[in-house]
């Protein structure tokens, strides 16, 4: 078994990712059948150490991790081809019935002789039936002196997502977003009436999103193509809620770190309460004066987060993005202060999910909306002034360079929604998502049609079977995102 | 028939596992309601907590080791186990069911292998959340959930939600419909320049409309993260999670309360609500104030306080809801429950070079003078004389702003704290001082009195005539002080004094010693005048009391007086006197000049 023979159309590193995966499985597979010293086995863990060496060359240690029954290798996710459908689905069963989440090897794992590779894989196989299994490969790799590699749990409320039917899952999110969204009306009504507002409430849905995040990512990132056309600021705060914890958790943030920026995103926009509507909701451009007025929210907001009744810890963790979420990366923007410090990791990731949601979603005097896809354009441009340049790959990488619930105009005169986003890897074809066919239902409304993959091509030509002729904001045509994705 | 009858016997007696089950989970609820009443009547590190929290670790461990997880069900007012009631509440509204019930906890499992520190932290919960405000920050899910123990597991159903709506998520659809919407942008099909299959990146963007982030060519570095942003990302990461932004949030604080106060200055109407908002910030400052005092961060504590003296003295005048507003906070801040925290960081303190105690004292001095009732006692805990100086100095320094609170101190304090004080007030020669010192002469403690009074004397040498009630002082130390001071010199006001002290009888303590002491001052520090009025006395052959005390007790006084003036008039007097007929006389006379001042 060689890692190399079923690679056939990747390449670089994403090659070198799916390999790693194969190899490593192929050896544990091989320890089951042969003897340590025989032939196929050395040869396995002898692919295993060349494989674990084209990434530890490149990026020092090898994570892999399992989440959602998505494979990451290096943070980045593998792409399900229909000749690794069967490899990674084997795979993720084994870790699976270990209670292994992932594995991170270190450099030194390409020096580990072939046989301390077989001892590794032995372990695994047998870790399965112990209680704890990690709690038994742990000490069995340091009985046996094997350092350099660690194995993790899976992270806390994983499940599988798709054992759940879509309406069950789209019925969940939309009840998460409808508790989210009422606990930051609540904040915002007491607080405006001069109320005593407490942060109980918030907490325990923002910690559900958390819990939500880690079970189905998918679907939680899917809530935020939520749109209104009323009330936009308070669909507005769930939504950058939303997509900054999208962003934390990529770059692996902590729970409690993400229920912070969670909050933070809930409550950045809260000084509106305090800006009249007739400047909110301004058609065109606001005048100087106005704008002056409107760049006080942010000011606004940390005041009114200040009366919120909490301790002094609890708010010290969502003062600061608030206050930062129009600062550019560049510390122009607003409010304008004479402080040189670089802006917050979460005022940056803020700024990011705020201005994304804000030029995608439409207002009460702006029905048309830019699409998704160009909204990303237009953020690029911005890379390294107006926003923190890695946060902003990792976003785009994240969301996909037509994000879900972008609506795409085929050349055979259909549409289809983004409902699955490829990596963002030139060998996944990130310009080539999955769409969901959108029709008409007869009742003057949509449904969602076919799952279609943009990527597929023609046999004989080898041509793309279609192209994208022009992509819109689903909402221009009235379309919410969540009734398609999820029916 | 014996075997079966025993084996019965044998059962009736055996509860039986499933009983044995639930006494045990009675014994574990039990025990928590114990541990948490525990926190309330001790601290977290007192042996009868500590006791208490082990207790019910043994009690889980016991009960684990035998039947696995035990999960407690909630039920509004009882704790269930495998069927079984383990826990009823006594009260309606306060017990370990009704609280958990309260927010939602559906059930608690402890599984095996749970650790002290996750029991204590679960007891710590139950205790912190004991009582929920209508506003707080978080209940006992919350906590939980932050908590994130790994052998402590719940679930809990959504209390808060029940009675709401579900949100209709539903768009308007475009004018004309739906179905003319979507065959309108379906049939078109006309690309507009900006995919990137057809684009290929080089089309220029159609006017307003940015480029579809599909069209950057495939080669954009955008796709994939290199190595080192991978480790900047890592980096921030940690820096966002480990590492401390206190410095930011106050900043950003600052920059709004300076925002808020000169706003304030300008409004024609300083409103309510701005002055909430001041005093919510302060607020907030208050308690970052005491952590970061009480975490020794004083870089970051002295910072502040430095900027809030700055935005108050800025501001004292102009914008008074402001300036009340601060004015709040310096005092609140001022008080022992923030300040005590020094005690705990006075031998750091002795430590600072000069340069950093000169910046220590400028902080110190920012505080408002109520901060002296702190100060003061601190006086006895500091060991070094450059510390206890420090005090000093910054005691002096905030009275001289306000004396009131030193006024305070001196009335709530012990003895030692004003004796103290006074050695401080030695150094202080401003007026108001000085009364403060007049009063301290009045202290129920003679040694305070004495302090007080030597400090006096050696201020105001001449100022005798408010002092002089102290001759009448109960203790006798204080008196002599004072009589020494009196007769140290030829003094006509001290002279007067005296005279009319003795001729008038106006004396309260009735002590022939005392009374001779008089005498022999008067002959110091008189004159002629007194001369007369000391050969009168001695002379006087009048038997009796005078003015409560013996003849005789003045005659030796007045001999004494005499003696101690020696003048030739003076002696005299005393060579007349031990030759007269009269013994008594005489005898003053013989003991005066047997005993020469």
């Amino acid at each position: 078994m060689t890692s190399d023979a079923s690679n056939n159309g990747l390449r670089g590193p994403a090659k070198a990712r799916e390999a790693v995966i194969r190899s490593l499985f192929g050896l544990c597979q091989a320890v089951k059948i042969h003897q340590a010293n025989n032939q196929v086995v050395q040869q396995a863990a002898r692919t295993l150490t060349r494989d674990l060496a084209r990434l530890v060359q490149s990026a020092g240690d090898v994570t892999i991790q399992v989440d959602s029954r998505r494979i990451y290798v290096q943070e980045k996710r593998l792409a399900f081809r229909p000749e690794t459908v069967s490899l990674f689905d084997g795979f993720i069963d084994y870790l699976d019935r270990r209670g292994i989440g992932g594995l991170k090897f270190q450099p030194a794992v390409v020096k580990a002789s072939p046989g301390k590779l077989v001892l590794f894989a032995n372990i695994l196989n047998r870790s399965e039936g112990h209680d704890p299994p990690l709690g038994w490969i742990a000490d069995r790799l340091t009985s046996k002196s094997v350092s350099w590699v660690e194995v993790a749990a899976p992270a806390a409320g994983e499940s599988e997502p798709s054992a759940v039917d879509p309406a069950s899952r789209k019925k969940k999110g939309l009840k998460s977003y409808a508790h989210v969204l009422g606990s930051v009306q609540e904040i915002a009504g007491k607080l405006s009436s001069d109320q005593p507002a407490g942060l109980s409430r918030s907490r325990r849905v923002v910690q559900n999103m958390v819990d939500l995040i880690m079970e189905d990512a998918p679907l939680f990132q899917a809530l935020s193509t939520i749109r209104f056309y009323d009330d936009y600021t308070y669909g507005h705060s769930v939504n950058v809620a939303i997509l900054a914890m999208c962003i934390g958790k990529r770059i692996l943030l902590s729970k409690r770190s993400l229920e912070s920026i969670g909050l933070c995103g809930l409550l950045h926009d809260l000084g509106k309460i305090e800006i009249p509507k007739s400047i909110l909701n301004k058609p065109g451009k606001l005048t100087d004066a106005e704008f002056d007025v409107m760049k006080r929210h942010s000011i606004n907001s940390v005041r009114l987060i200040v009366k919120i009744q909490a301790s002094r810890n609890q708010k010290a963790d969502i003062l600061l993005a608030p206050f930062e979420h129009h600062l550019k990366y560049d510390l122009s923007g607003y409010p304008r202060t004479d402080r040189k410090e670089s802006l917050s990791l979460f005022g940056r990731i803020l700024a990011i999910a705020d201005v994304y949601d804000a030029i995608t979603s439409p207002r009460i005097y702006r029905p048309t909306v830019i699409p998704p896809d160009r909204a990303l354009g237009l953020m690029w441009n911005g890379s390294g002034k107006d926003f923190d340049p890695i946060l902003l790959k990792v976003f785009i990488n994240m969301i996909g360079f037509y994000p879900i619930g972008t609506l795409l105009v085929l050349d055979n005169r259909k549409a289809g929604l983004v409902c699955e986003t490829p990596e963002g890897e030139p060998e996944a074809e990130p310009t080539r998502p999955w769409v969901i066919l959108v029709e008409r239902d007869g009742k003057e409304g949509y449904k969602g049609g076919r799952r279609v993959n943009l990527a597929e091509t023609d046999p004989k030509t080898g041509d793309y079977r279609r192209q994208i002729v022009k992509s819109l904001n689903a909402v221009d045509l009235g379309i919410q995102p969540m009734d398609i994705l999820f029916s | 028939m014996g075997d079966s009858a025993k084996s019965k016997s044998s059962a009736s007696r055996d509860p039986g596992p499933d009983n044995r089950k639930a006494q045990a989970a009675r014994g574990i609820a039990a025990a928590i309601n114990t541990a948490v009443k525990s926190y309330t009547l001790y601290s977290a590190s007192h042996e009868v907590t500590q006791k208490s929290l082990d207790a019910l670790k043994t009690r889980i461990d016991t009960f684990t080791q035998r039947a696995g997880a035990l999960r407690l069900t909630v039920e509004p007012r009882r704790l269930m186990a495998g069927g079984a009631v383990v826990h009823q509440d006594q009260t309606e509204t306060d017990g370990l069911a009704g609280r958990l019930h309260r927010d939602g906890i559906e059930w608690l499992e402890m599984a095996p292998g749970v650790e002290l520190k996750e029991i204590t932290g679960l007891v710590e919960i139950l205790y912190k959340y004991r009582i929920l405000a209508s506003e707080s920050e978080g209940d006992i899910v919350t906590a939980l959930w932050e908590a994130n123990f790994s052998h402590i597991r719940y679930s809990a159903r959504e209390i808060v939600w029940a009675a709401e709506p579900v949100m209709d998520f539903s768009l308007p659809r475009p004018d004309g419909g739906a179905e003319a919407a979507l065959a309108e942008v379906t049939a078109s099909a006309e690309p507009d320049g900006t995919s990137s299959e057809k684009a290929g990146g080089a089309a220029p963007p159609p006017e307003a409309i940015p480029p579809s982030i599909a069209s950057l060519p495939l080669d954009n570095p955008l796709w994939q993260l290199t190595a080192d942003e991978r480790q900047a990302l890592r980096e921030m990461v940690y820096h966002a999670e480990n590492l401390d932004d206190t410095d930011s949030v106050l900043d950003v604080l600052m920059i709004i309360l300076r925002q808020q106060t000169d706003a304030g200055e300008t409004a024609a109407d300083a409103s309510d609500e701005g002055e909430r908002d001041v005093s919510a910030i302060l607020d907030y400052l208050k308690d970052e104030f005491q952590t970061t005092l009480e975490n020794g961060e004083f870089r970051i504590a002295f910072r502040l306080l430095k900027s809030l003296h700055e935005i108050h003295q800025a501001h004292q005048t102009d914008v008074p809801h402001v300036s009340s507003a601060f004015n709040d906070f310096f005092i609140d801040i001022s008080g022992p429950e923030v300040l005590e925290t020094f005690n705990a960081y006075w031998s750091r303190i002795e430590g600072l070079d000069s340069a950093r105690m000169k910046a220590f004292r400028q902080y110190l001095m920012m505080f408002h003078p109520v901060a002296i009732l702190s100060f003061g006692p601190m006086l006895l805990k500091v060991s070094s004389q450059r510390t206890q100086r420090l005090l000093m100095e910054i005691i002096a320094s905030l009275a001289n702003r306000d004396l009131k609170p030193l006024l305070r101190l001196i009335e709530t304090s012990d003895e030692v704290v004003i004796l103290k004080i006074i050695e401080l007030l030695r150094h202080l020669k401003a007026k108001k001082f000085t009364q403060v010192l007049l009063k301290l002469t009045r202290h129920t403690s003679a040694n305070v009195r004495k302090a007080a009074l030597k400090v006096l004397l050696t201020r105001l040498p001449n100022a005798i005539q408010g002092l002089f009630p102290l001759l009448d002082d109960p203790d006798e130390a204080v008196r002599w002080m004072f009589l020494n001071h009196l007769g140290r010199q030829k003094d006509t006001l001290a002279e007067s004094l005296l005279l009319d002290y003795l001729e008038e009888g106006t004396f309260t303590v009735k002590r022939d010693s005392h009374l001779r002491a008089c005498y022999r001052t008067l002959g110091r520090c008189g004159s002629d005048h007194s001369l007369n009025f000391l050969r009168g006395i001695l002379f006087d052959t009048a038997n009796g009391d005078r003015f409560g005390l013996k003849m005789a007790v003045h005659r030796t006084g007045a001999a004494l007086g005499l003696s101690a003036m020696g003048t030739d008039p003076a002696r005299q007097a005393l060579r007349m006197a031990v030759k007269s007929n009269v013994a008594g006389i005489r005898r003053a006379a013989e003991t005066a000049l047997e005993r020469k001042p």
